[in-house]
């Protein structure tokens, strides 16, 4: 059942995500990102991540992708000026040796790794009793880094001559 | 029973497909949305590795993972703000939305 449900939620991650950087129109590009991102979210489902794969939903799929869709559409780019993968030798190079150096790390893994999944449920709880006690100076570091964020693109997207 | 190498291959694949973006597409959204799918991959891996590392003497597992991962979704978010702020800065001042154009830094 495990197995299945891997199967076919990596095959379906892959999939989508090769239609994602290969698309032309970078609106369908945005569509099937949010898609592999559902997929994703299916895989933290099978590895009990619950909270993960809502979180994964909400803001990756919801708020991230509607922005990218968002400015894709406010730019609205001339269909002359699309254009997909364009396929460089030395970037196929590079990303075969990218590939082939991470399965070569990949094999040996080192100690702390356990061959079969631990009891972890990643439950709103759980979670929520790491994050509140041990990681809550990077909690709120997070927020300030949020602010700085909204900060910033006000800055950058005010309209220069506009100033009051 | 799925091994984690399974996941792991998975995360390494679909990392190398946003790298292959990132070098291939000429659309600066499209790198962005390549590098996005890079956060994700590395996300994957966590969130795999900490559901196969051994539990502690007391036989209880941390999700320091998971909770890693939402640190890495909250930077994400914050990192696309700005960066697509960017972008239609870009477009607005040159007109263009292509990395090629964009060069007055290089060499």
């Amino acid at each position: 059942m495990h197995a299945l449900a891997f199967y076919a939620l990596a095959g379906l991650m892959v999939l989508f995500t090769l239609l994602t950087i290969a698309s032309r129109n970078p609106v369908y590009s945005a569509i099937f990102m949010i898609l592999s991102f559902a997929a994703t979210a299916g895989l933290f489902v099978v590895l009990d991540a619950y909270l993960i794969a809502v979180v994964e939903v909400l803001v990756y799929a919801g708020a991230i992708m509607v922005l990218f869709l968002f400015v894709i559409m406010l730019i609205n780019l001339r269909p002359e000026e699309q254009e997909g993968l364009r396929l460089n030798p030395l970037a196929i190079v590079a990303a075969g040796t990218f590939l082939a150096l991470v399965s070569r790390a990949l094999n040996d893994l080192g100690p702390g790794v356990g061959s079969s999944p631990n009891a972890l449920q990643g439950s709103p709880g759980v979670l929520a009793e790491t994050l509140f006690r041990r990681y809550v100076v990077p909690f709120e570091a997070v927020s300030l880094l949020l602010l700085a964020a909204i900060l910033g693109t006000v800055v950058l997207a005010r309209r220069q001559g506009s100033e009051t | 029973m799925i091994a984690i190498g399974h996941w792991l291959a998975l995360s390494a694949m679909v990392f190398t497909l946003g790298l292959c973006g990132v070098m291939m597409r000429r659309n600066v959204i499209l790198v962005m949305m390549s590098i996005e799918i890079m956060l994700n991959a590395a996300n994957l891996a966590l969130v795999a590795f900490n559901k196969y590392q051994l539990p502690a003497a007391d036989g209880t597992v941390a999700p320091d993972g998971q909770v890693l991962v939402f640190f890495t979704i909250a930077v994400a978010a914050a990192e696309v703000a700005v960066a697509l702020a960017i972008a239609m800065l870009l477009f607005r001042r040159l007109d263009t939305v292509s990395v090629d154009d964009v060069a007055n830094l290089r060499w």
